[in-house]
């Protein structure tokens, strides 16, 4: 059982407004947990968008880490310190340029305060389960009442219809259901896992890209509309031809590690500086395997037979891992990725964190943009891939502290006085502290 | 209210699609989706994506590419040698009809520009055309190592893995879409016209986890393969089946798996102790699912709201999987040789639904219905 904390409230501050950006002016509301919701939310945020994440302070965003289990890791300097989930690297990577507004919304007067906002709000995205909204009284029909034209983007993971409809989810369970983790693994036929919970990222390129598609339309006809974006069926499309090979021929793909029975070399070689360096080299071409050979200095394969063509390099993988190898674990991966580009190869370093702080190319496109964080300091954090000439975005500010924003939605937003912001905060219905 | 009905949200736009790349090609096809009148424009040789695999196995259609059927499903094609000048000649009037254009990098964007000043121009390459990497080549596992999150991929003790197919490509390809409606909604604001661009390797590297804040915060790295994660993979007669075990769900998943027992075995009574023996306990559950139905042992786990999912493979997700069957995902397109398949929409729509998907065009086919 958790105890009252002693902690005093969070500091209250103003967002800082985007100005000219495609979606300055409009607001989404937020009731999301995690990965998949709050980034959908945060590329929103980072569009233009004053994206108001509601989070209860007790019921944290999962990605807060505020776990009984401390997992250093997760923390500047390893330290959870006094608010630790003001400080959980997860969260605080997700939610750059939003709103934190902890309301609970099952408290007194709790939906009374959801309903305002929703009237002054333009879209609403959630990630939870199907029926999460109608449990707690906000149907569609019920949302409209507040808000007529209200976009409602909600991303359940297997859809709000089906057998699965209720199934409980996350990132790397997707995967599994949409198809992607069995044609991963090693040729032992054990399935491994598509990269750290990668269905997240893709949930929320698709939820944010569904909002803007209502949004759009909603700019055009002044109509609002319900999107349900389920997570999993929108992800397969993203292995869409192999899924439609299998429906036609009864067959699977083949899984061999990073293999490929249409290319060859198209694998990772040991590089120079550690145990765990690699680079990837994919030949497609006969102009790449000439010039991967001429570039590693063994222009004889080039002629030997056991490589002349596709076919025989793909039977002949051993071999041929064994002569590039040499070559690449003389040599640090930066650099080897770079003679192999030069003379026309496809070849990149693998990179671990660090390589991505220091790449220069995404240096170049700010990728990794220094934010001061009031409980967790100036640091990088990752960016978006969306380049406008004349509206060009890059993050504002650093994630929200819990609650940060409740005194500027209440009074600004939606014009409570003092005495009723007071007395929301007495009962606890808005509270920026969570229980010890 | 049917597909066919319905106008769809970007019924009003047109857009040329000159990416010749799975990232462009997508993006273009989701405007299709949902309402713009898409023109693939073609080299006299075809979109180099008719020749990228996998490929068809019907006889006498073995060199038709599905992932150019996957890709260009509802557009049109006119070809274009944009090397001869009857060649640019056409491709000038089609930009003067265009709303939005999808390009390489490289493209003379100045000379569509010209044709065009209204034409929304999008960039969609593997590097972008300036700085320190735009003559190098792209692929999926390019993409993936530079990414931060291949070297994560895999188990500890073996390689890294890139994954599978072209997911950066994809998911560039939803960017590039979200980048398209955002710089039409200024346009249509404020009559802002505006170049546009999206990376797939800075795309890429927007879907890792976290780790370089991470390094940042504190100088660490994590292991491949996440160990440490509670994620127990195990086998079943039918294939393998995947539990997350949150800590407030460790009792009513040891029941749901017919094990109380486990609840209460000292060796897994806390969170730190079950990830001390992580292993033994993963034995454990091995032991008490290897004889049974993976659908039977997730739908007991979900009936107590543990996070639990079968890993299926592409063959058992057709339009006779039960869940995607009940939802009605899979989707038939009328051709010349009868229905084919095509997968379903990727999100839902109430009002401005998805346009139901049209066989792509053979090379230089305009659309059969519709345009403007």
């Amino acid at each position: 059982m958790r105890e009252k904390s002693k902690l005093a409230p969070a500091r209250q501050t103003r967002p800082v407004p985007s100005k000219g950006l495609p979606l300055s002016g409009f607001r989404i509301t937020e009731l999301t947990t995690a990965w998949a919701g709050p980034m959908a939310g945060r590329i929103l945020a980072c569009l233009g968008a004053e994206v108001v994440h509601i989070e209860p302070a007790n019921n944290l965003d999962s990605w807060r880490s505020y776990t009984p289990l401390l997992l250093p890791k997760r923390y500047p300097d390893q330290q959870g310190g006094e608010r630790r989930y003001n400080r959980a690297a997860l969260f605080n990577s997700q939610n750059t340029d939003k709103v934190s507004f902890s309301l609970d919304l099952k408290a007194a007067g709790g939906k009374e305060t959801f309903r305002a906002l929703i009237a002054k709000s333009d879209g609403l995205i959630t990630n939870f389960t199907p029926g999460m909204l109608s449990r707690l009284g906000f149907s569609n029909e019920e949302l409209w009442k507040s808000k007529p034209d209200l976009c409602i983007v909600e991303m359940p993971a297997y859809g709000n219809s089906g057998l699965m409809r209720t199934w409980t989810a996350l990132g790397p369970t997707m995967e599994q259901v949409a198809g992607m983790t069995a044609i991963i693994g090693y040729g032992d036929g054990r399935p491994v896992s598509t990269g750290p919970a990668y269905l997240d990222p893709i949930g929320a390129f698709n939820g944010s890209a569904a909002m803007l598609t209502a949004l759009l339309h909603r700019q055009r006809s002044g109509e609002g509309q319900h999107v349900e974006m389920p997570q999993v069926e929108a992800a397969m499309q993203l292995i869409g031809e192999h899924l439609i090979y299998a429906a036609e021929t009864g067959k699977n793909p083949l899984v061999n590690g990073n293999r490929l029975a249409d290319a060859a070399p198209h694998d990772v070689f040991p590089a120079a500086g550690g145990a765990d360096e690699w680079i990837a080299i994919d030949v497609t071409t006969e102009d790449e395997w000439a010039a991967l050979c001429r570039a590693i200095g063994k222009e004889e394969m080039a002629s030997d037979p056991r490589f002349a063509t596709v076919a025989e390099r793909c039977k002949h993988q051993d071999e041929l891992a064994e002569a590039i190898a040499a070559w690449t674990c003389t040599l640090d991966k930066h650099d080897a990725a770079q003679r192999l580009q030069t003379a026309g190869v496809p070849a990149a370093a693998v990179y671990k964190a660090d390589d991505t702080l220091a790449c220069a190319y995404l240096n170049m496109r700010q990728f990794s943009l220094p934010l001061e964080h009031p409980e967790a300091g100036r640091h990088p954090h990752q960016g978006l891939p969306y380049r406008f000439e004349k509206t060009p975005v890059r993050h504002r500010h650093a994630a929200p502290c819990l609650g940060e924003h409740n005194h500027y939605i209440l009074r600004e937003v939606l014009g409570r006085s003092d005495a009723e912001i007071a007395e929301l905060e007495r009962i606890g219905t808005i509270r920026s502290v969570p229980d010890a | 209210m049917t597909e066919k009905e319905t106008p769809g949200a970007l019924g009003f736009i047109r857009v040329l699609d000159l990416s010749e790349s799975v990232a462009g090609q997508y993006c273009c096809r989701m405007l299709a989706d949902y309402g713009a009148d898409v023109i693939l424009v073609e080299p006299p040789s075809g979109s180099a994506v008719r020749r990228l695999g996998p490929f068809r196995e019907a006889k006498g259609a073995e060199d038709e590419s599905l992932l150019f059927y996957h890709l260009n499903l509802g557009k049109s094609s006119v070809v274009v040698d944009q090397k001869s000048d009857p060649g640019r000649g056409l491709l000038d009037d089609l930009a003067r009809t265009a709303d939005v254009a999808v390009v390489p990098a490289g493209f003379d964007r100045a000379s569509l520009r010209k044709a065009n000043p209204d034409c929304i121009i999008n960039t969609v390459s593997p590097f972008g055309e300036d700085g320190p990497m735009k003559d190098w080549r792209g692929t999926e596992m390019i993409y993936q190592a530079m990414s931060g999150s291949m070297i994560h991929n895999g188990r500890n003790e073996r390689p890294p893995l890139y994954g599978v197919g072209h997911r950066a490509s994809y998911c560039a390809g939803i960017a590039a879409y979200s980048t398209i409606l955002s710089a039409l909604m200024v346009r249509e604001r404020t009559g802002v016209v505006q170049d546009v661009a999206v990376d797939i390797a800075h795309t890429a590297a927007s879907m890792t986890y976290p780790f370089a804040l991470q390094y940042s915060y504190n100088g660490t790295f994590e292991e491949r393969g996440m160990r440490g994660q509670p994620l127990v993979e195990v086998t079943t007669t039918d294939g393998w089946i995947a539990i997350w075990i949150r800590a407030n769900q460790f009792g009513p998943m040891c029941e749901a798996l017919g094990a109380p027992e486990l609840a209460t075995d000292p060796r897994f009574a806390t969170d730190a102790e079950r990830k001390e023996n992580f292993p033994a306990f993963i034995a454990e559950v091995q032991k008490r699912v290897a004889d049974r139905k993976g659908g039977d042992v997730v739908g007991d786990l979900q009936a107590r709201r543990v996070v639990a999912a079968c890993c299926f493979k592409p063959t058992q997700l057709g339009p006779d999987a039960a869940h995607l069957k009940a939802r009605e995902f899979w989707q038939t397109v009328p051709t010349a040789e009868g229905p084919r398949l095509a997968l379903g929409p990727q999100f839902r729509m109430s009002r401005t639904p998805r346009r139901a998907p049209q066989a792509p065009p053979a090379i230089g086919e305009a659309r059969r219905s519709g345009g403007r």
